[in-house]
């Protein structure tokens, strides 16, 4: 199965290593993980703002390494969707939405609770705790 | 698919035989997409964990990092989509 991952369970998996961090792993044992670039460069950015002149190029070595092994959908894919989304959801979701659209995407985990109550036609919505009840037990 | 490289990779009798077992059952096309896929996995449950410690060592939280990424994702958005 194709699960599309919203920014906010990956960095919930990155910083917070015993409940995320563990479904995402058993995840990508079984299921392909999908991003999208909107997401790859939210990620990028926010950790460029967010980490030390330090370890900052040690994060995104890390981050491109993770993201360069998920199915990273374009704006060209999901555009046709892009104006259902918006009227489902605010603007600068509605990308993430419109991706989730796609026939080939069956789940999206996101933590945001505005998700959780659209409709997203064929995919499912769920939060990272019914993820890991409902994906896993498929595993 | 970018240009494949052969390696040589020895691996003891059994494993091989669990290996084999998989590609008869069908769950992979062969040995070498077996372990292809085996280090993909294994290089996003390492850098998971990269990621994990550097934001340990650094006292950066999810929520810390949710909340800045509310306001680059807005900016984002008028970036990507609405500056076309």
């Amino acid at each position: 199965m194709k699960i599309l991952i919203d920014s906010s369970t990956l960095y919930s998996a990155i910083a917070f290593p015993k409940t995320e961090n563990e479904m995402v792993k058993l995840l990508l044992e079984k299921h392909t993980l999908v991003i999208t670039r909107y997401i790859e460069e939210e990620l990028k950015r926010n950790f460029k703002e967010s980490f030390s002149e330090g370890r900052k190029k040690d994060i995104l070595f890390e981050l491109d390494m993770f993201t360069s092994k998920c199915e990273i959908k374009e704006l060209e894919d999901y555009q046709e969707y892009l104006d259902l989304a918006k009227e489902k959801i605010s603007k600068k979701d509605a990308p993430i939405l419109a991706c989730a659209m796609l026939p080939d995407i069956d789940y999206l985990i996101a933590s945001d609770k505005e998700f959780w109550r659209v409709d997203c036609e064929k995919a499912k919505v769920l939060s990272s705790k019914m993820a890991r009840k409902i994906l896993l037990s498929k595993l | 698919m970018s240009k494949m490289v052969s390696v040589q990779v020895r691996f003891p009798p059994k494993e091989l035989e669990r290996i084999d077992d998989l590609v008869a059952k069908g769950e992979y096309h062969s040995r070498s997409e077996f372990i292809r896929d085996a280090v993909r996995k294994a290089e996003m449950i390492l850098s998971l964990d990269r990621m994990s410690r550097i934001c340990d060592e650094e006292g950066i939280t999810a929520e810390e990092l949710i909340e800045s990424g509310k306001e680059i994702r807005e900016q984002l958005y008028k970036e990507m989509f609405e500056a076309k």
